[in-house]
């Protein structure tokens, strides 16, 4: 098992320094990506000059804990970003078998197939747009400072982690898609627009759908949730409640992936 | 007829993935379908905002949702890539523009998305039936084709001219994404433009985006005492980004260097 765990703490190691050497040596994609991508910054911070604009209490939510709201839905998507986009997109091209190396290669590898086909390569363009989600955070506290113990800091942190993984599985569930319709080209797309759903209070949401978006495929991780925890109006117990079903999706997902791999077949090899 | 013809082949091929098509509309359809949410939210029990009722924010949403493939569309990348992979040589010396050949295949993708929106288009109007209280004037209709039209065409040059970059940069994606940007923030795409703050109103009347979406559907809601005005704007966008295309156009032909053919 230790054997295992260093040979897999090896392989991202391998995979994060390759990247940034990779940064380092064609660095125009980068910068492009850390100017452009935080320009959605201002969209939601229109957003939510527009929608106070209107009203003092959006959902519960005032105009400095919508900023805390936005900041953290960004620094979710951004980290889930980092670590997961780049396999992930690329697997649609690998399962086609015109990527540099198609799948073949990874699934005669002595590594678990999901591990090595859908995580290992880093996406730092997503960076500048972590450090923007950061600085709204912070911006919204400092000006309507909340009293928060450690013990919900902790909370909020394990509920942004717990969101990231979530974004994982939503990708991969996509993504293995592609097994069985091999020219869908939806997935990026798909996955980034589904997380509109995410940004907003977790009450915007009701009946059946408050049903699907708040449990069932909890997409309300990535900002609203964490946030809960943050100010403490929710207690441990929905943390519990969002770990089992996060880790109902995770052995789901995991039984698809091994299940639709067994449909892939071989361009070359 | 020739750029007829790339539109049919770019039909068949999109026959072909006729799966893609139906996700497409579910993925253009979820933004415009959360921020109705959040409008409805907003407006709670009151009647409108700014005078827009929850009927006004489902037509105005619906039609960024369904507008998009009538004046929409995103044919910058495809002509970016023409562009680095030597793809235009070809066309350099026929009587072929590469630019209206890219415009005239992204219609098929459009024109087939539309098709298939069709239906969900009416389930949405037939579930929001109760909320909807508008009357069609037949006479607005003439305007309202001219500044969808008018907007189209705005859209298309400034998306050719942002594909026309790549004689210059490699990567086209930033400008495309930053054309997202600011259509959301001046084109009215994240919000009706009479509802954001009035720095951001102030500007958007100097720039086109707002010409593109948000004037034909504030004529299609009859929020436009003068659509004269609005058709008249547009033309002028039209020629000044036809003349800026043409130049950025001349500019890179100049420095381009075409290997193979």
């Amino acid at each position: 098992m230790r054997a295992k765990l260093s040979k897999l703490f090896n392989y991202y190691k391998l995979g994060f320094i390759f990247d940034i050497k990779a940064n380092i040596a064609y660095p125009t994609t980068f910068w492009f990506a850390a100017i452009t991508i935080p320009l959605w910054i201002f969209i939601q911070i229109l957003l939510i000059e527009t929608i106070y604009g209107q009203t003092n209490n959006f959902l519960g939510y005032t105009r400095f804990e919508n900023y805390v709201l936005f900041g953290t839905f960004k620094l979710v998507q951004s980290i889930a970003s980092l670590i997961f986009f780049v396999r992930l997109e690329d697997l649609a091209a690998k399962v086609r078998g015109y990527s540099d190396w198609s799948l073949d290669v990874m699934l005669l590898k002595p590594i678990d197939s999901q591990i090595f086909a859908t995580t290992g390569k880093f996406w730092f363009g997503s960076i500048s747009s972590a450090a923007a989600g950061i600085g709204m955070v912070v911006y919204g506290l400092l000006h309507e400072p909340h009293v928060i113990p450690a013990s919900a800091v902790l909370m909020y942190t394990m509920a942004v982690l717990l969101g990231v993984f979530f974004l994982y599985l939503l990708f991969l569930f996509i993504q293995t898609w592609l097994f069985w319709f091999e020219y869908l080209q939806i997935g990026e797309s798909l996955w980034f627009t589904s997380q509109a759903f995410g940004q907003y209070p977790r009450r915007l949401y009701s009946g059946a759908v408050g049903i699907l978006i708040n449990i069932v495929m909890p997409i309300t991780l990535m900002a609203s949730v964490p946030v809960e925890f943050l100010f403490g109006q929710i207690p441990f117990t929905t943390f519990i409640m969002y770990t089992l079903i996060v880790a109902g999706l995770f052995v789901f997902t995991r039984w698809f992936w091994q299940y639709s791999i067994k449909k892939y077949s071989s361009f070359s090899s | 007829m020739k750029y007829f013809r790339t539109f049919l082949f770019a039909l068949q091929t999109e026959m072909q993935y006729r799966a893609n098509l139906v996700m497409w509309f579910v993925v253009g359809a979820i933004g415009p379908l959360t921020m109705v949410m959040v409008w409805f939210a907003i407006l709670g029990e009151r009647s409108d905002i700014g005078g827009y009722t929850k009927g006004d924010f489902v037509i105005y949403y619906l039609f960024m949702t369904f507008g998009w493939y009538l004046v929409g569309g995103e044919f910058s990348r495809q002509i970016g890539h023409a562009i680095r992979n030597g793809e235009i040589n070809k066309t350099l010396l026929k009587p072929y523009s590469i630019v209206i050949g890219e415009w005239a295949s992204e219609q098929a993708w459009k024109l087939t998305s539309m098709l298939v929106s069709l239906p969900a288009l009416a389930l949405v109007l037939y579930l929001m039936r109760g909320y909807i209280d508008w009357s069609f004037v037949p006479g607005q209709a003439i305007w309202i084709a001219m500044s969808l039209f008018f907007g189209a065409i705005i859209f298309a040059l400034i998306q050719a001219t942002i594909g026309i970059l790549a004689f210059w940069v490699t990567e086209i994606w930033p400008f495309a994404e930053m054309m997202d940007v600011t259509l959301h923030l001046f084109g009215g795409m994240l919000a009706p433009i009479a509802l954001l703050p009035q720095a951001v109103q102030r500007v958007t009347v100097w720039l086109p985006f707002r010409y593109i979406f948000f004037e034909p559907i504030n004529i299609i809601l009859g929020n436009q005492s003068d659509p004269m005005s609005v058709i008249y704007k547009q033309g002028i966008f039209i020629v000044v980004l036809y003349l800026l295309h043409v130049v950025v156009w001349k500019a890179g032909i100049r420095r381009y260097e075409g290997i193979g053919g």
